[in-house]
């Protein structure tokens, strides 16, 4: 452990040097450190992927010394100088109501410990993380570049595959347990920065009941203290999500920018990270528009640059792991396929066939609202949606609630049309809905602990 | 009546009694070689055995057992007239070597009534002695429904490898098939429509009806009330997923690989190889027609020492989703689990739990 402990540290001084750099500090020392880890793990892993992939280079200690090293040279040489260097000073509990809110944080430093330590000392023990998802870092750790093994990699995730190898590196062997810390601490410092983030912008409600909301989804709980790559994706998306929130309500360019960068990392683990990144991109896209067209705003050119390491991804992914006819093979695998003769289309439209409408409700109904995965979360987040309609529509939330309903609906298109003999049939919804659980747990805080906002009535 | 008769002192009880061993070995059922010594009961259980008590409509067992090799018992209730079990409804509890205690709790099994009868699937190969048994028998006056509703509604996790797609869905009343979360969320609802028309009232008829009254009422009371639903169900689902946790605060990765894999065998033998074997080796796992786990997991266990497994003799093996590849004549260790293949001639044991798990190196 003391190894992952030191490449932690590595990546939180990498991560730290460069958030300084790119001028998306929080201006708080604990929001700052949690940010850290996300660009530290997601700048190493991007950085090698360009090393091995691009530059035939393979994983070695000298590219790894090059770097790391590289960020925090460029803070030494260009560390930009702040005109107020203070940090934001926060009121770490809410004004009113603050008996509940100590019982909510009660209740999260006694689950905190428990989580920590099934997730530190479980033993990989799922078919899927022995074959692949645990198994990715040995290949790179190996340096087991070829053509079987960087698709392997690749679909794995850049994050998953190479950020645990690091400490191995640094260790001078592996054991198989850094990947459990790797898991842990990325979920540690997410639920940090859920906290942080909105308790730095003087609403610690929202971070506390996000904290707590997060650490109700069972499920999710569950996959924190195994060697599944989902969460990985699901946090920084989250994150993403939270900042894009913030985007919408205040126009600021750090949120936007930290809203590329966390739906940029999304991209770095499983194909599915990268198809939630894309509809994150495009309700972005589309808000740009939209606030472009209602407010004459434009877009600062730098914004081409922050978006230059997705398109590098994909661009890369593309020629190694035949990512982007990999992602348009799902998206139309049934209906262009189905022409072609395609027997993978064929198959799934065949077994779509078989199921009515009513399994789909029995299946769905039975994971949103009696599965017991998710608690009672969905009772309350339909609940509050009715509630709070006026609000919702009435607000900037709008577009929250809208990508809430764009992930919904591509869990119901990937279990109900693409991938049915997976889901109606066997058990794989309940893994698809974990995204929408720790979604609608951040919605419901932002829902509840909002500022009264004007309502914007048509034509306003 | 042989139950009857074996519990008649505590039939009346609620209490736990001692189930007196020496009589209870001439009417248990098992597969396994059984003897009545000094220590109590001894089973020798060569790969698996089963068991059936004859205590009809037991609650609890409390066993207490000594050995010196690692099980892993699976158990539920059958009953008399019909001995068939869905592997579903088995519940499971690890026995490493060394001594210990072990509560069966039989009324969170489906079959469970009157009648019913404990069973136990013994998995593992070795010597297995239960020094002590006690009875938390029913009684005339026992509702065995309502004990049954409470049993399964508190009923620990069960840890599978579907557990990662999805956990047990809790029943709220097994006898109705209602579940737990949506009897819960239907209380949530009630609930919060009686305080949504409590506050509209408030908002249109009340005393006060200016925006900050609204603000604080909407932003105070229903937040609270989803607040404490929520809560109620985390709480019922971390006591049920308490017992499972693995709570060692300082232990080395091969103590988790020894003790922290749900069959305490294989996590032995695990631990063992990746203890012994050394980095440059090349490995072979023998393994059992049919067990998808075991093989890649001793293969991951070591990782990234060269590994293949098998189930038959071949000339190259394949390691890890195929990316690996070994010739026959390139392998220096085999770990041996519950393989139908023999040992090549030049191999020695140099670790060994069983005849049917052991490490054996090229001479």
């Amino acid at each position: 452990m003391i190894f992952f402990l030191l490449s932690t540290i590595v990546l939180l001084a990498v991560g730290y040097c460069l958030l300084a750099l790119l001028r998306i500090s929080q201006k708080h020392l604990g929001a700052d450190l949690a940010l850290s880890w996300f660009i530290g793990t997601g700048y190493f892993a991007f950085a090698y992927m360009l090393v091995v992939f691009v530059f035939q280079v393979g994983f070695n200690v000298i590219a790894s010394l090059i770097i790391i090293v590289l960020p925090l040279a460029a803070f030494g040489m260009w560390r930009p100088k702040q005109k107020n260097a203070e940090q934001t000073k926060v009121s770490y509990l809410p004004a009113t109501k603050r008996v509940l809110y100590l019982a909510l944080i009660a209740w999260i430093v006694a689950i905190l410990p428990l989580i920590f330590l099934h997730s530190k000392n479980t033993p990989t023990n799922t078919d899927d993380g022995v074959r692949l998802r645990a198994y990715t870092p040995f290949l790179v750790y190996q340096n087991d570049f070829r053509d079987e093994t960087d698709g392997l990699i690749l679909g794995n995730g850049i994050m998953p595959s190479f950020v645990p190898a690091l400490s191995w590196q640094l260790g001078g062997g592996a054991d198989h347990f850094h990947i459990n810390y790797f898991v842990f601490s990325s979920f540690f410092f997410f639920l940090l920065l859920l906290y942080m983030v909105p308790t730095t912008r003087g609403n610690a409600a929202q971070g506390i009941m996000n904290v707590f909301l997060v650490l109700s989804i069972p499920l999710l709980l569950y996959h924190a203290t195994t060697t599944y790559m989902d969460i990985i994706y699901i946090l920084p998306f989250v994150l993403g999500f939270v900042f894009f929130s913030y985007y919408v309500q205040d126009l600021k360019l750090s949120d936007l920018k930290l809203t590329i960068l966390f739906w940029t990392l999304t991209c770095f683990s499983k194909t599915e990270g990268e198809i939630l990144a894309l509809t994150g991109f495009a309700f972005l896209v589309l808000f740009v528009c939209y606030n472009y067209f209602k407010n004459k705003k434009g877009l600062n050119k730098q914004m081409g640059v922050w978006v230059l390491p997705v398109v590098i991804y994909f661009i890369v992914k593309d020629q190694y792991a035949g990512n982007i006819s990999g992602l348009l093979n799902i998206l139309t695998s049934v209906g262009g396929d189905m022409q072609t003769g395609d027997i993978a289309g064929t198959e799934a439209v065949v077994e779509k066939a078989k199921f009515t409408s009513e399994q789909v409700w029995r299946t769905f109904s039975h994971s949103f609202l009696a599965s017991g995965n998710f608690g009672i979360l969905f009772y309350v987040l339909l609940f509050n949606i009715a509630y709070f309609v006026r609000s919702i529509f009435g607000s900037r939330l709008i577009w929250s609630f809208l990508i809430l309903g764009a992930i919904f609906f591509e869990i119901y298109y990937n279990g109900v049309v693409l991938h049915p003999e997976w889901t109606i049939n066997q058990t794989t919804i309940h893994r698809s809905v974990i995204v929408l659980a720790v979604l609608a747990s951040v919605f419901l805080s932002m829902l509840w602990t909002r500022e009264r906002e004007k309502v914007e009535v048509e034509g306003e | 009546m042989i139950g009857v008769a074996l519990l008649a002192p505590s039939a009346f009880a609620a209490d736990y009694e001692s189930v007196p061993l020496r009589d209870l070995i001439s009417h248990i059922q098992t597969d396994a070689e059984k003897r009545g010594g000094a220590d109590g009961l001894v089973l020798s259980i060569d790969r698996a055995a089963r068991l059936a008590l004859p205590l009809p409509g037991v609650k609890k067992l409390v066993l207490e057992y000594e050995t010196k090799d690692n099980f892993l018992i699976k158990y539920t209730t059958i009953l008399p007239d019909n001995a068939e079990v869905n592997p579903r409804e088995f519940m499971h509890v690890t026995i490493p070597a060394g001594s210990g205690k072990m509560t069966l709790d039989f009324r969170a099994t489906p079959k469970w009534s009157a009648n019913s009868l404990p069973f136990l699937m013994l998995n593992g190969t070795g010597e297995l002695t239960f020094t002590s048994i006690s009875a938390l028998a029913s009684d005339k006056g026992t509702d065995f429904d309502a004990e049954k509703i409470g049993a399964f509604f508190w009923q620990p996790e069960e840890v599978k490898h579907t557990s990662i797609n999805f956990l047990t869905a809790v029943y709220w009343d097994i006898s109705q098939k209602q579940f737990w979360i949506t009897t819960l969320g239907r209380w949530f609802i009630y609930l919060a429509l009686i305080l949504a028309i409590l506050l509209f009232g408030y908002r249109n008829f009340g005393a006060k009806k200016e925006e900050d009254s609204l603000m604080l009422s909407e932003s105070t009371y229903m937040p609270i009330l989803c607040a404490v639903f929520i809560l109620i169900a985390n709480i019922h689902f971390m006591v049920r997923f308490a017992p499972l946790i693995h709570g060692q605060v300082f232990p080395s990765s091969n103590d988790k690989i020894r003790l922290n894999y749900q069959h305490p065998e294989f996590g032995h033998l695990a631990a063992a190889a990746h203890e012994n074997i050394s980095p440059d080796s090349t490995v072979l796992v023998y393994g059992q027609v049919g067990d998808w786990f075991s093989p890649q997991t001793f293969c991951f266990n070591i990782a990234p020492i060269t590994c293949a497994m098998t189930t038959e003799q071949k000339d190259v093996y394949k390691g890890i989703s195929g990316l690996t590849e070994i010739a026959a004549d390139d392998v220096d260790v085999i770990i041996f689990y519950h393989s139908a293949l023999s040992l090549p001639p030049g191999f020695q044991k140099i670790f060994e739990l069983n005849q049917y798990a052991y490490i054996a190196e090229k001479q």
